[in-house]
């Protein structure tokens, strides 16, 4: 029995929806505004919400985001009686589950109802097994939690995954954690740079050559396809596999049959197909630069790799994991951290992501050299630039499906909270990160002991024995 | 910006890979190590330019020696040449994650390609992280 949540300001089509949600054994609330939703959602185990566009306070579309971040992550279903292109897009694009306009039908809301719930009940009932091999991918995120569970799904089969994010999210670590965490981790994991490959050898490369198959084949080659057999073949920028090799490649993929070039017969390998790309590949298959059944085949499992500023609650963790790391490799003293240091690596928007991030903290450490807090003069010019530049200007409206501008402090919450949320969050990764080293924690916070005491106390965090 | 060779396999194939190397467009700075020591030591000083790892190895011995020391490698990007083709030998290599694999008993004609390919791919990973604070 699932909990249902209507934000509408017609008390007339709540009841009705209600009334649908119990015939179907769940249970309905709701809401007539913006803010009495977003009260329930926090404090209520809801599973789905039906949120109208036009409410009393606000843009209904404005809450998605503070939706999904509820304790219980509800999915989402808009509803609206102005649907338009624009508002459907911003919709899907905010990962809701749909956008249906009225006036509303039991056949229109029935199956993205049902779909809905079936789906949710699927994906909480799988859980990331404990001992999960995740070696690299630090973070606690939702973002990156959703991902692990995706890498934990695939694990335990052998469907083909396609991994898409920016460069530097770390496309590579997560087939590695696929492959270790599957049952083809004591064979090999082939790494594929189609990208690195030059074109007129990339078949020789994947499938093979016989010797004197062509001049310069002074004896055979065993392509990386059969390398990979029992195995794991990784693709990495897949958008740069030329386009004359995906139909034979297809079929690779399609019989596990290949005939190595100037071979009279087929081998045979089994062998399970990652492969990963920063490209758009659905626009590359739209225009015809990528065959689109090749991506069809690629995307049985899709992991979308978020950028480091859609998860930044892990920037801190990260950062905590990168300065141990590096302060180890070059044998240095553990650094503390400035406020003001945290504060520029928040605000920062990584275009390079967490493999920007990773070199960033290596160069602070040496630059800083022997002091002991690393602060934002150790930081490269260029980011601290961008990040001042940013502060400096206004607060961004965001122009939303009905034209309507709103500014967005709309639904800003106190300072004092977000000082507080941040506070809490930053000493519960330094205790995960310390294993709860006090002196450490002392150092790289540069607060005194009585002082880290009492916040762990305000806070509720344990530290770990 | 450039290449950072790991040589055991002898003068004649490291001679024959830094003339190819020379032969690249552009022709990148080049560090040449011989000894795991030598090498443990240079990953504790900051990367500073290498975008590509060449490991020329002479034995399977060597490879086994890499492996225990792999994590000094974070993400930069490997060319591997192993020593040999036989199936464990091959096997430890793909251990390395290698992102091209050849072999000291090739031409190592493909290489010059693929390394070129490589160093264009490579070298904006590191541009966003120049320090101008010297």
């Amino acid at each position: 029995m699932a909990n249902i949540l209507i934000i509408d300001d017609d008390k007339l089509i709540c009841e009705i929806l209600s009334s649908f949600i119990r015939s179907q054994d769940h249970t309905p609330s709701y809401a007539l505004n913006m803010q009495e939703g977003l009260q329930k959602v926090s404090s209520e185990p809801i599973d789905l919400v039906f949120l109208d566009v036009r409410l009393p306070d606000g843009n209904g579309l404005a809450m998605v985001p503070q939706i999904q971040e509820a304790p219980s992550s509800p999915l989402i279903i808009i509803i609206t009686g102005e649907g338009s292109r624009s508002g459907a897009k911003m919709a899907i694009e905010s990962g809701c589950w749909d956008y249906i306009e009225k006036p509303l039908s039991i056949e229109t809301i029935k199956l993205p109802f049902l779909r809905a719930l079936q789906y949710r009940k699927e994906k909480t009932s799988f859980h990331i097994p404990v001992a999960l091999k995740r070696e690299g991918i630090i973070g606690d995120s939702k973002p990156i939690e959703e991902c692990l569970n995706l890498v934990a799904k695939a694990g335990g089969t052998d469907t083909n995954v396609l991994i898409t994010g920016e460069t530097g999210t770390g496309k590579e670590l997560f087939a590695k954690a696929i492959h270790e965490n599957s049952r083809r981790t004591d064979k090999a994991l082939v790494v594929v740079d189609c990208a690195a490959l030059p074109e007129h050898l990339v078949e020789s490369i994947l499938f093979g050559h016989a010797k004197g198959a062509f001049t310069g084949a002074n004896r055979d080659r065993i392509g990386l396809i059969k390398e990979a057999d029992g195995g794991t073949l990784f693709l990495d920028e897949v958008g740069d596999l030329p386009l004359r090799i995906q139909p034979a490649f297809l079929r690779v993929l399609q019989e596990r049959l290949f005939r190595p070039i100037g071979e009279r017969r087929e081998i045979h390998s089994n062998f399970r197909l990652i492969a990963a790309t920063n490209r758009n590949i659905d626009q590359m298959a739209q225009a015809g630069t990528f065959r689109s059944d090749l991506l069809f085949r690629l995307k049985s499992l899709v992991i979308n790799l978020p950028a480091l500023r859609e998860r930044s609650q892990d920037i801190m963790v990260l950062t905590l994991y990168f300065l141990r790391k590096f302060c180890e490799r070059y044998e240095i003293g553990i650094k503390g951290l400035s406020p003001d240091f945290c504060e520029v690596l928040f605000a920062y928007d990584w275009p390079g992501n967490v493999r920007e991030l990773a070199h960033t903290i290596e160069m602070a450490l040496l630059i800083a050299k022997d002091e002991q807090t690393l602060y934002p003069v150790h930081l490269p010019n260029e980011l601290r630039l961008k990040v001042k530049i940013t502060s400096l200007h206004d607060a961004p409206t965001k122009e939303l499906a009905s034209g309507q501008k709103i500014s967005s402090s709309a639904s800003l919450p106190k300072l004092k909270e977000v000082i507080e949320t941040a506070e809490k969050k930053y000493f519960a990764d330094l205790i995960s990160a310390t294993g709860g080293d006090l002196k450490m924690v002392c150092q790289i916070s540069g607060l005194s002991r009585a002082n880290v005491y009492t916040r762990l106390k305000k806070y509720h965090i344990a530290r770990l024995t | 910006m450039g290449i950072l060779i790991f040589s055991t396999s002898g003068k004649e194939h490291e001679e024959r890979l830094v003339d190819l190397i020379d032969a690249l467009p552009h022709r990148p700075a080049l560090e040449i190590y011989h000894t795991l020591l030598e090498l443990s030591e240079r990953f504790r000083r900051p990367r500073d330019g290498a975008i590509i790892m060449v490991f020329l190895l002479g034995s399977r011995e060597d490879l086994l020696s890499l492996l225990l020391i792999k994590d000094f490698f974070f993400d930069i990007p490997l060319i591997l040449i192993l020593p040999d083709r036989e199936k464990e030998t091959v096997s430890l290599g793909f251990k390395m994650l290698p992102r091209f694999v050849s072999y000291g008993d090739g031409t190592f004609e493909d290489l010059q390609s693929v390394m070129g390919n490589m160093l264009k791919q490579y070298e904006h990973r590191f541009e966003n992280n120049k320090n101008n604070n010297d």
